[in-house]
């Protein structure tokens, strides 16, 4: 009896065993997939960035290793590098800035109202976010001579802008339609619904206000989700590159000039490949930075 | 037994389709084997008479295109019946060669263009025939792309009926790298006949045209009376890319000098004539107010917006477009359905500078460059194509078939424009074959004028065909700044924003020694550029030349 028991006790450790090692090689093979993907996509690419960046890089011909040369040209020759970082820099902490409060502000306020109320709202919220189509839109918008807003100003009886024209309101008419076609009120509207209604309702029994509630109870539950959407936003920001390049390549005056739109010129306009992407490696030095640091000071866990 | 027969007919049925199948597949790889030369073509070579088609080469036949273009209006044009024709008749003449379509499509911005040809070129994709331009060819020459072709394009007619001008376009330190097309640009400036009209401006002959051999001054004369806000009319618009070819070079268009010190080749000069440019565009925005510009102003707001939609008087364009435009339906839609664009838009050649200086380039063929990456033999192949497809007549007389197809009416009433292109002006050298029209007899006068007037003008000599290139594309980005300053700012410092352009462009653009630009290669071009001067534009020589020679260029 004892025997036979041990027998069935081995025959199903051996099936667990099996099974486990079934599980792990389908958890690879699963895995895999996505490993080849990343691998090709996203390592190799960015393995061959940190190559080419030490490098006389040509097509065809063998490239020449020329150690720090780009980097030494860019950092100490090229005086357009420290004011494409001060105009990206600029340009992410406005727009951050302005399209991270005003959709928190405009979530928390939306919860508030009726569910079909909300409903309608968020589509007017989203239905602009087509990206290509509103950047053009908008450029007409700012046009001097035929532009909407200049139409209101003289209808108006105010004196018409120059906007995309004037070096000193361009960084404005950039970050203007990041605040309406951007916003990740979605998200916030999201999580702000995932929080129990308990956690307010004992709060009201308390005795706590609106303000209150939001204060203690929609911002630190929002936190984590403010953490990611910052770190995405600093990414994504330092990244920009179609607003600007649509709107004045980077003009006037390189006004409005970003890291990314350098890299490209250098790259694909003047075949700089090895300086182009040596700068990319700067851009991503420094979003590296600000990444750590935000994290540093940005604490995410609502329970610390 | 019913059984039996029946999986007997089965078998034999299979036997006989494996059969058929086989004897197929083995006459395809017999086809294969002789033909072991592949030449990728594709749609850039409508400047040498082909041209891909949608709709597949081997099930239509001439008439199904006919047919389908008939119906279809703009789906595709009678002209890919030539292609048809033409692809056979080198097939069957050439049996080792294969013409095999790519579907690599260069559309898009210039860069957009690059970088598919170059992700095609890694992928061993890339068409036999590239498109070059003054701008990119030195690159693609550096880099190995486009092959030294000198010694094949020696023996062809076309080297010695093109002009020698054209060649120098694609030549580089002596060697040819791309050869041209039938097919120019030349630069022109389109003017509106209706609001000449209106303010009075007329030339010679008492038309609604800018004076016959008219300057800058000329120009801005004309735009200050053509400006009239109210209307909300402006005289010109300057494309915000900062185009130096808006009649950049008619103030002297000098961006370097050969370095003194012997470190670097070339040294930033833009203390040089071409500061004046700047100054005049300053002038006619802040001063006279008569031009929109600025860095926002791309190619719709320029063409559509402003030109076609009447709120400028003139435009600066390369003429290669503007035949094309009269036809087009969106020149139509904006005039209206019962108005004639012809009767209103017109063409000058571009005004002389203030020393009668006129373009640098007042044609500019287009310019095909032959794979480099491919074998030897492909090599051959894609040249021995082009030449039968530039000197064959036998290309001509198709053109001449389909251009009588063409002529019915309701091809021009829907403006289809790859059935224009074919008979455009700028198309060199164009056959005589019966029952074609010439180009003169469907254009307006004027048109006609400005291309012989343009024809007429000389090209300069080419820094880079005498073995001194300079890398004139990555100048023109840090140069674009400035001009940005100057139509932002009213107050902008033109001296200052030029030096500042300067030292940049020396520290990372001319920040290298090219061992290749010798001291005689820069006396045999300075001294070119210099008998040039003095034999068509004197006034220019004896005030900024000769002295910029002796003190500026002369290294040697």
């Amino acid at each position: 009896m004892q025997r036979k028991e041990f027998n069935q006790l081995k025959k199903s450790v051996i099936s667990d065993i099996r099974q486990q090692k079934h599980r792990k090689r389908a958890a690879w093979l699963f895995s895999l997939i996505a490993l080849i993907f990343v691998t090709l996509f996203g390592w190799y690419p960015l393995i061959t960035a940190f190559i080419v960046a030490f490098q006389e890089f040509h097509l065809i011909r063998p490239s020449v290793f020329v150690g720090l040369e780009h980097f030494r040209l860019l950092l100490f020759f090229d005086w357009m590098v420290p004011l494409v970082f001060r105009n990206t820099l600029l340009y992410s902490g406005l727009s951050i800035g302005l399209t991270f409060l005003l959709p928190i502000i405009v979530s928390i306020l939306l919860m508030e109202m009726r569910k079909n109320v909300i409903r309608v709202m968020m589509i007017l919220w989203f239905i602009p976010m087509a990206s290509m189509a509103g950047i053009i839109l908008w450029k007409w918008f700012y046009s001097p001579e035929y532009g909407l807003f200049n139409g209101i100003l003289s209808r108006l009886g105010f004196p018409m802008l120059q906007w995309l024209r004037d070096p000193r309101l361009t960084m404005f008419c950039l970050v203007l339609p990041g605040i309406i076609m951007y916003g990740p009120g979605l998200i916030y509207i999201a999580t702000i619904q995932s929080i129990p209604d308990e956690l307010y309702e004992a709060a009201e029994l308390e005795g706590a206000r609106f303000w209150q509630k939001i204060w203690y109870i929609t911002l630190p539950r929002l936190r984590p989700i403010i953490a990611v959407m910052l770190i995405l936003g600093i990414v994504s920001r330092m990244q920009t590159f179609d607003l600007p390049f649509v709107m004045t390549g980077g003009g006037p005056n390189n006004a409005v000039m970003m890291v990314v739109i350098y890299i490209y010129q250098l790259a694909f306009s003047e075949f700089k490949y090895g300086r182009g992407t040596a700068l990319s490696i700067l851009l991503f030095a420094v979003t590296m930075a600000l990444i750590i640091l935000q994290r540093k000071y940005f604490k995410e866990n609502i329970d610390r | 037994m019913r059984k039996v027969s029946m999986w007997l007919l089965v078998i034999c049925l299979g036997i006989s389709i494996m059969g058929i199948s086989g004897l197929a597949n083995a006459q395809k790889e017999k086809e294969r084997v002789e033909r072991d030369i592949v030449v990728r073509t594709q749609d850039v070579l409508r400047n040498i008479f082909f041209q891909e088609t949608s709709l597949g080469i081997e099930t239509l036949t001439i008439n199904e295109i006919f047919e389908a273009h008939h119906k279809a209006k703009r789906a595709t044009s009678p002209i890919h019946a030539v292609i048809l024709l033409q692809r056979m008749v080198f097939e069957a003449t050439h049996p080792r060669i294969e013409l095999r379509s790519t579907h690599f499509k260069p559309i898009g911005s210039e860069q957009e263009k690059e970088t598919k040809l170059f992700t095609a070129i890694a992928e061993g994709t890339a068409p036999s025939f590239l498109e070059v331009s003054s701008k990119n060819l030195l690159h693609y020459a550096n880099e190995g792309i486009i092959a030294d072709i000198t010694d094949y394009v020696k023996k062809w007619e076309a080297y010695e009926y093109l002009p020698k001008s054209w060649w120098d376009f694609g030549r580089i330190k002596g060697r040819v790298y791309a050869f041209p097309t039938r097919r120019m640009a030349t630069k022109g400036v389109t003017y509106r006949k209706d609001y000449f009209k209106e303010v009075g401006i007329f030339n010679e002959k008492g038309l609604p045209a800018p004076p016959d051999n008219w300057t800058v001054e000329d120009f801005t004369r004309i735009a200050q009376k053509l400006t009239d806000t109210k209307k909300n009319r402006w005289g010109w618009v300057v494309w915000g890319d900062f185009s130096p070819q808006d009649f950049f070079s008619v103030f002297g268009n000098f961006f370097v000098k050969p370095d003194k010190s012997g470190k670097y080749t070339w040294r930033a000069a833009f203390d040089l004539p071409a500061k004046r440019w700047f100054e005049w565009i300053k002038d006619m925005k802040w001063n006279k107010k008569c031009i929109i510009a600025g860095p926002d102003i791309d190619w719709d707001f320029y063409i559509f917006k402003s030109y076609f939609a009447g709120r400028v008087g003139m435009g600066c364009r390369s003429s290669i477009h503007m035949p094309v435009y009269l036809y087009a339906e969106d020149v139509w839609t904006y005039f209206g359905p019962d108005v004639d664009p012809r009767k209103d838009l017109g063409i000058a050649p571009p005004p002389a500078g203030p020393e009668g200086l006129r373009v640098k380039t007042p044609v500019e063929p287009g310019m095909i460059g032959i794979n480099g990456v491919q074998s030897k033999e492909q090599i051959e192949a894609s040249l021995e194509f082009a030449r039968w497809l530039l000197e064959e007549p036998f290309s001509y007389q198709l053109l001449g078939i389909t251009k009588v197809q063409l002529d019915k009416e309701e091809y021009y009433e829907h403006g289809v424009a790859t059935i224009i292109y074919q008979s455009q002006p700028e198309a060199y050298h164009y056959p005589d074959v019966e029952g074609l029209e010439t180009w003169a007899e469907k254009f307006p006068k004027d048109f006609t004028d400005t291309f012989k007037k343009c024809f007429a003008t000389p090209t300069w000599p080419l820094n880079y065909s005498y073995g001194c290139p300079v890398p004139q594309d990555a100048i023109n980005n840090r140069l674009r700044p400035v001009y940005e300053a100057v139509v932002t700012n009213p107050n902008c410092d033109i001296e200052k924003e030029l030096a500042r352009a300067e030292t940049l462009v020396n520290g990372t653009v001319l920040n290298y020694k090219d061992e290749e630009v010798t001291k005689e290669n820069l006396k045999t071009y300075y001294t070119a550029l210099g008998d040039f001067y003095k034999e068509n534009y004197a006034e220019y020589y004896d005030k900024w030349y000769k002295k910029l020679y002796e003190e500026v260029f002369k290294v040697w």
